[in-house]
Protein backbone atom coordinates (compact mmCIF):
# COMPACT_ATOMS: atom_id res chain seq x y z
CA UNK A 1 0.00 0.00 0.00
CA UNK A 2 1.26 3.30 -0.71
CA UNK A 3 2.89 5.12 2.62
CA UNK A 4 0.53 7.64 2.65
CA UNK A 5 -2.74 5.83 2.95
CA UNK A 6 -0.94 3.29 5.25
CA UNK A 7 0.21 6.03 7.41
CA UNK A 8 -3.01 7.65 7.49
CA UNK A 9 -5.22 4.73 8.70
CA UNK A 10 -1.86 3.22 11.01
CA UNK A 11 -1.51 7.09 12.56
CA UNK A 12 -4.70 8.58 12.19
CA UNK A 13 -6.50 8.48 16.28
CA UNK A 14 -10.05 7.40 15.43
CA UNK A 15 -11.55 7.11 12.39
CA UNK A 16 -15.54 7.45 11.32
CA UNK A 17 -16.92 4.49 10.80
CA UNK A 18 -20.67 3.81 9.68
CA UNK A 19 -23.02 0.99 9.90
CA UNK A 20 -26.10 0.67 8.56
CA UNK A 21 -29.79 0.70 11.30
CA UNK A 22 -32.58 -0.26 9.00
CA UNK A 23 -30.98 1.38 5.33
CA UNK A 24 -29.74 4.62 7.73
CA UNK A 25 -25.95 5.67 7.91
CA UNK A 26 -25.02 5.79 11.96
CA UNK A 27 -21.65 6.95 12.11
CA UNK A 28 -19.02 7.11 15.26
CA UNK A 29 -15.48 7.94 15.98
CA UNK A 30 -13.75 4.35 17.01
CA UNK A 31 -10.40 3.56 16.78
CA UNK A 32 -9.28 0.81 14.57
CA UNK A 33 -6.55 -1.14 13.96
CA UNK A 34 -4.74 -2.71 10.99
CA UNK A 35 -4.41 -6.71 10.74
CA UNK A 36 -2.10 -8.72 9.10
CA UNK A 37 -4.69 -9.84 6.97
CA UNK A 38 -5.68 -6.42 5.44
CA UNK A 39 -8.65 -6.32 7.93
CA UNK A 40 -9.60 -3.66 10.43
CA UNK A 41 -11.04 -4.59 14.18
CA UNK A 42 -13.12 -2.36 15.65
CA UNK A 43 -14.17 -3.52 19.11
CA UNK A 44 -17.39 -1.89 21.32
CA UNK A 45 -18.80 -2.59 24.48
CA UNK A 46 -21.95 -4.43 25.28
CA UNK A 47 -22.87 -1.66 27.26
CA UNK A 48 -22.96 0.29 23.59
CA UNK A 49 -23.96 -2.68 21.03
CA UNK A 50 -25.59 -0.63 18.27
CA UNK A 51 -22.86 -1.04 15.87
CA UNK A 52 -22.71 -4.95 16.57
CA UNK A 53 -26.34 -5.15 15.95
CA UNK A 54 -26.40 -2.83 12.92
CA UNK A 55 -23.40 -5.30 11.40
CA UNK A 56 -25.26 -8.88 12.24
CA UNK A 57 -27.99 -6.98 10.15
CA UNK A 58 -26.17 -5.66 7.31
CA UNK A 59 -22.60 -5.69 7.02
CA UNK A 60 -22.07 -2.79 4.51
CA UNK A 61 -19.78 -0.06 6.63
CA UNK A 62 -17.33 2.29 6.06
CA UNK A 63 -14.31 4.28 7.73
CA UNK A 64 -13.19 7.59 6.89
CA UNK A 65 -9.72 8.18 8.27
CA UNK A 66 -9.87 12.16 8.06
CA UNK A 67 -8.73 13.46 11.59
CA UNK A 68 -4.94 13.79 11.98
CA UNK A 69 -5.19 15.29 15.16
CA UNK A 70 -2.01 13.84 17.02
CA UNK A 71 -0.88 11.85 14.23
CA UNK A 72 2.41 14.24 13.81
CA UNK A 73 1.84 14.76 9.94
CA UNK A 74 2.66 17.76 8.59
CA UNK A 75 0.92 17.36 5.06
CA UNK A 76 -2.01 15.09 6.56
CA UNK A 77 -4.69 13.14 3.83
CA UNK A 78 -7.69 11.08 4.23
CA UNK A 79 -8.81 8.11 3.28
CA UNK A 80 -11.91 5.97 2.75
CA UNK A 81 -13.00 2.51 3.10
CA UNK A 82 -15.84 0.65 2.09
CA UNK A 83 -16.10 -3.13 3.11
CA UNK A 84 -17.92 -5.81 4.85
CA UNK A 85 -17.81 -6.40 8.47
CA UNK A 86 -18.81 -9.10 11.14
CA UNK A 87 -19.44 -9.57 14.52
CA UNK A 88 -19.54 -12.90 16.21
CA UNK A 89 -21.77 -13.28 19.34
CA UNK A 90 -18.41 -14.22 21.23
CA UNK A 91 -18.14 -11.76 24.36
CA UNK A 92 -14.41 -10.85 24.96
CA UNK A 93 -13.96 -9.87 28.63
CA UNK A 94 -10.34 -11.27 28.99
CA UNK A 95 -8.72 -9.47 26.33
CA UNK A 96 -5.66 -11.65 27.10
CA UNK A 97 -7.16 -14.55 24.96
CA UNK A 98 -7.21 -12.70 21.51
CA UNK A 99 -4.07 -11.44 20.47
CA UNK A 100 -5.98 -8.79 18.14
CA UNK A 101 -7.99 -7.36 20.76
CA UNK A 102 -5.01 -6.87 22.97
CA UNK A 103 -3.07 -5.17 20.59
CA UNK A 104 -5.57 -2.22 19.61
CA UNK A 105 -6.17 -2.04 23.26
CA UNK A 106 -2.51 -1.75 23.86
CA UNK A 107 -2.57 1.27 21.06
CA UNK A 108 -5.52 2.80 22.31
CA UNK A 109 -4.07 3.14 25.80
CA UNK A 110 -1.05 4.38 24.39
CA UNK A 111 -2.95 6.85 22.76
CA UNK A 112 -5.22 7.87 25.43
CA UNK A 113 -3.54 7.52 28.71
CA UNK A 114 -6.64 8.79 30.75
CA UNK A 115 -8.67 6.08 29.77
CA UNK A 116 -6.74 3.89 32.40
CA UNK A 117 -9.79 5.63 34.55
CA UNK A 118 -12.30 2.54 33.01
CA UNK A 119 -9.75 -0.14 35.28
CA UNK A 120 -10.39 1.90 38.14
CA UNK A 121 -12.71 1.64 40.79
CA UNK A 122 -14.77 4.17 39.77
CA UNK A 123 -14.49 3.23 36.71
CA UNK A 124 -15.02 0.01 37.08
CA UNK A 125 -18.37 0.79 39.45
CA UNK A 126 -19.75 3.84 36.68
CA UNK A 127 -18.81 1.34 33.49
CA UNK A 128 -19.02 -2.13 34.96
CA UNK A 129 -19.85 -3.37 30.94
CA UNK A 130 -17.04 -1.51 29.71
CA UNK A 131 -14.54 -4.32 28.97
CA UNK A 132 -16.69 -6.97 27.64
CA UNK A 133 -16.22 -6.33 24.29
CA UNK A 134 -17.47 -7.24 21.03
CA UNK A 135 -14.89 -7.55 17.55
CA UNK A 136 -16.02 -6.38 14.71
CA UNK A 137 -13.83 -7.48 11.38
CA UNK A 138 -13.86 -4.85 8.35
CA UNK A 139 -12.79 -6.96 5.00
CA UNK A 140 -12.02 -3.83 2.86
CA UNK A 141 -13.49 -3.27 -0.61
CA UNK A 142 -12.96 -0.43 -1.67
CA UNK A 143 -10.23 2.32 -0.73
CA UNK A 144 -9.86 6.10 -1.57
CA UNK A 145 -7.21 8.50 -0.86
CA UNK A 146 -7.32 12.41 -0.91
CA UNK A 147 -3.49 12.81 -0.53
CA UNK A 148 -3.91 16.86 0.73
CA UNK A 149 -7.68 16.44 3.15
CA UNK A 150 -9.06 18.68 0.12
CA UNK A 151 -12.71 16.65 -0.36
CA UNK A 152 -13.42 19.54 -3.13
CA UNK A 153 -11.25 16.70 -5.22
CA UNK A 154 -11.88 13.47 -6.51
CA UNK A 155 -10.45 10.95 -4.57
CA UNK A 156 -7.32 7.92 -6.13
CA UNK A 157 -8.43 4.65 -5.60
CA UNK A 158 -6.08 2.59 -3.77
CA UNK A 159 -5.96 -1.38 -4.13
CA UNK A 160 -7.69 -2.94 -1.39
CA UNK A 161 -5.04 -6.10 -1.41
CA UNK A 162 -2.24 -3.27 -0.72
CA UNK A 163 -3.54 -3.68 3.02
CA UNK A 164 -2.45 -6.98 3.05
CA UNK A 165 0.85 -7.85 5.39
CA UNK A 166 1.61 -4.62 5.67
CA UNK A 167 2.03 -5.13 9.56
CA UNK B 1 -35.20 22.50 17.35
CA UNK B 2 -32.84 23.46 14.09
CA UNK B 3 -31.82 26.25 15.86
CA UNK B 4 -30.47 24.41 18.80
CA UNK B 5 -28.59 21.96 15.24
CA UNK B 6 -27.25 25.13 14.09
CA UNK B 7 -26.13 26.43 17.46
CA UNK B 8 -24.00 23.25 18.20
CA UNK B 9 -22.76 22.53 14.90
CA UNK B 10 -21.14 26.03 14.75
CA UNK B 11 -18.83 24.29 17.59
CA UNK B 12 -17.13 22.59 15.28
CA UNK B 13 -14.82 23.57 11.96
CA UNK B 14 -15.71 20.97 10.21
CA UNK B 15 -18.85 18.20 9.79
CA UNK B 16 -18.18 14.39 8.53
CA UNK B 17 -21.34 13.85 6.12
CA UNK B 18 -21.99 10.06 5.29
CA UNK B 19 -24.85 9.23 2.57
CA UNK B 20 -24.90 6.13 0.85
CA UNK B 21 -23.54 4.73 -3.09
CA UNK B 22 -25.45 3.35 -5.29
CA UNK B 23 -24.72 -0.17 -3.72
CA UNK B 24 -25.60 0.73 -0.52
CA UNK B 25 -22.50 1.25 1.04
CA UNK B 26 -22.12 4.31 3.21
CA UNK B 27 -19.23 6.93 1.74
CA UNK B 28 -18.56 9.74 3.93
CA UNK B 29 -17.20 13.13 3.31
CA UNK B 30 -15.47 16.03 5.30
CA UNK B 31 -17.10 19.42 5.05
CA UNK B 32 -15.41 22.17 6.21
CA UNK B 33 -17.28 24.76 8.07
CA UNK B 34 -21.01 23.90 7.10
CA UNK B 35 -23.07 26.61 6.52
CA UNK B 36 -26.37 25.62 8.59
CA UNK B 37 -29.16 26.88 8.39
CA UNK B 38 -31.40 26.99 11.50
CA UNK B 39 -34.40 27.95 9.77
CA UNK B 40 -34.98 24.95 8.13
CA UNK B 41 -32.23 22.65 8.91
CA UNK B 42 -30.53 22.41 5.74
CA UNK B 43 -27.00 23.31 4.52
CA UNK B 44 -25.49 22.50 0.92
CA UNK B 45 -22.42 19.73 0.71
CA UNK B 46 -20.12 19.85 -1.88
CA UNK B 47 -19.78 16.22 -3.11
CA UNK B 48 -16.32 15.34 -4.69
CA UNK B 49 -16.55 14.11 -8.65
CA UNK B 50 -15.49 10.59 -8.39
CA UNK B 51 -17.09 9.53 -5.40
CA UNK B 52 -20.20 7.55 -6.09
CA UNK B 53 -23.45 8.66 -3.81
CA UNK B 54 -27.17 8.74 -3.91
CA UNK B 55 -29.66 10.40 -2.91
CA UNK B 56 -31.07 9.24 0.08
CA UNK B 57 -30.73 8.39 3.84
CA UNK B 58 -27.42 10.29 5.57
CA UNK B 59 -26.29 11.64 8.73
CA UNK B 60 -23.70 14.34 9.89
CA UNK B 61 -21.62 13.67 12.72
CA UNK B 62 -18.68 16.55 14.11
CA UNK B 63 -16.69 15.35 16.89
CA UNK B 64 -13.55 16.33 18.83
CA UNK B 65 -10.28 14.77 20.89
CA UNK B 66 -7.42 16.89 21.88
CA UNK B 67 -3.87 15.22 21.34
CA UNK B 68 -3.89 12.66 24.29
CA UNK B 69 -7.74 11.60 23.23
CA UNK B 70 -9.47 12.73 25.37
CA UNK B 71 -11.79 15.97 26.16
CA UNK B 72 -14.03 14.17 23.41
CA UNK B 73 -16.81 15.62 22.34
CA UNK B 74 -19.60 15.03 19.60
CA UNK B 75 -22.68 15.29 18.12
CA UNK B 76 -24.37 13.45 15.13
CA UNK B 77 -27.58 14.68 13.25
CA UNK B 78 -29.78 12.20 11.02
CA UNK B 79 -31.01 13.17 7.59
CA UNK B 80 -31.51 13.07 3.69
CA UNK B 81 -29.02 13.80 1.42
CA UNK B 82 -30.75 15.52 -1.66
CA UNK B 83 -30.41 16.50 -5.06
CA UNK B 84 -31.50 20.03 -5.84
CA UNK B 85 -30.92 21.40 -9.50
CA UNK B 86 -27.09 20.97 -9.71
CA UNK B 87 -26.15 20.41 -5.64
CA UNK B 88 -26.63 18.51 -3.29
CA UNK B 89 -28.20 19.19 0.53
CA UNK B 90 -28.24 18.04 3.57
CA UNK B 91 -31.68 18.16 5.09
CA UNK B 92 -32.04 17.32 8.89
CA UNK B 93 -34.81 15.24 10.00
CA UNK B 94 -33.81 14.33 13.74
CA UNK B 95 -31.32 15.99 16.52
CA UNK B 96 -30.82 14.95 20.14
CA UNK B 97 -28.67 17.73 21.73
CA UNK B 98 -26.10 16.68 23.76
CA UNK B 99 -26.03 17.23 27.46
CA UNK B 100 -24.75 20.72 28.39
CA UNK B 101 -21.93 20.36 30.28
CA UNK B 102 -19.49 17.23 30.36
CA UNK B 103 -20.50 15.91 33.72
CA UNK B 104 -24.05 16.05 32.28
CA UNK B 105 -22.64 13.58 29.18
CA UNK B 106 -20.38 11.36 31.47
CA UNK B 107 -23.33 10.76 33.54
CA UNK B 108 -25.54 10.02 31.23
CA UNK B 109 -23.45 7.77 29.00
CA UNK B 110 -22.64 5.62 32.08
CA UNK B 111 -26.63 5.35 33.19
CA UNK B 112 -27.12 4.28 29.54
CA UNK B 113 -24.04 1.82 29.14
CA UNK B 114 -25.01 0.33 32.68
CA UNK B 115 -28.68 -0.34 31.10
CA UNK B 116 -28.00 -1.59 27.62
CA UNK B 117 -24.83 -3.97 29.35
CA UNK B 118 -27.09 -5.52 31.85
CA UNK B 119 -30.18 -5.67 28.85
CA UNK B 120 -27.50 -7.62 26.37
CA UNK B 121 -26.53 -10.14 28.77
CA UNK B 122 -30.33 -10.50 29.95
CA UNK B 123 -31.90 -11.38 26.96
CA UNK B 124 -29.42 -13.41 25.81
CA UNK B 125 -29.28 -15.36 29.24
CA UNK B 126 -25.78 -14.86 30.07
CA UNK B 127 -24.09 -14.40 33.06
CA UNK B 128 -21.77 -11.63 33.71
CA UNK B 129 -18.27 -12.58 32.26
CA UNK B 130 -15.45 -12.17 34.23
CA UNK B 131 -13.16 -9.53 33.10
CA UNK B 132 -8.90 -9.65 33.56
CA UNK B 133 -8.19 -7.20 35.64
CA UNK B 134 -4.90 -8.57 35.68
CA UNK B 135 -4.06 -8.08 31.99
CA UNK B 136 -5.99 -4.84 31.42
CA UNK B 137 -3.08 -3.58 34.37
CA UNK B 138 -0.29 -4.82 32.83
CA UNK B 139 -1.35 -2.53 29.69
CA UNK B 140 -1.07 0.12 32.43
CA UNK B 141 2.17 -0.56 33.35
CA UNK B 142 3.51 -0.95 28.84
CA UNK B 143 3.90 -4.22 29.55
CA UNK B 144 1.54 -6.26 27.16
CA UNK B 145 4.14 -8.89 27.42
CA UNK B 146 2.78 -9.60 31.29
CA UNK B 147 -0.66 -10.35 29.76
CA UNK B 148 -1.69 -13.57 31.44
Amino acid sequence: MRTDALTIVQEYRTCEFTTLCNGSPQTWPVSSLLLDDGRFLITTGIGLPQKAFNVRRDPKVSLLFSDPTAAGLTEPGAVLIQGDATCEDRIVADISLDPDLTALAATVTARQPASFFMTSPLGRLLFPYYWMRLLIYVTPRRVYLWPTRDFTKPPQRVDPQELRGVV
Amino acid sequence: MWSEAAKRIAEYREAIVTALDPEGYPVSIRQAAPRYEPANGEFAVEWPSGLAVSEGPAAVLCHFHDEKLWNIKQLQIKGRLERRDDRWVFRSTGFRAPAASQLGIFLRLARDMRRAGKRYLDRRGLKKPAVNWRALNALREGSPAKIE
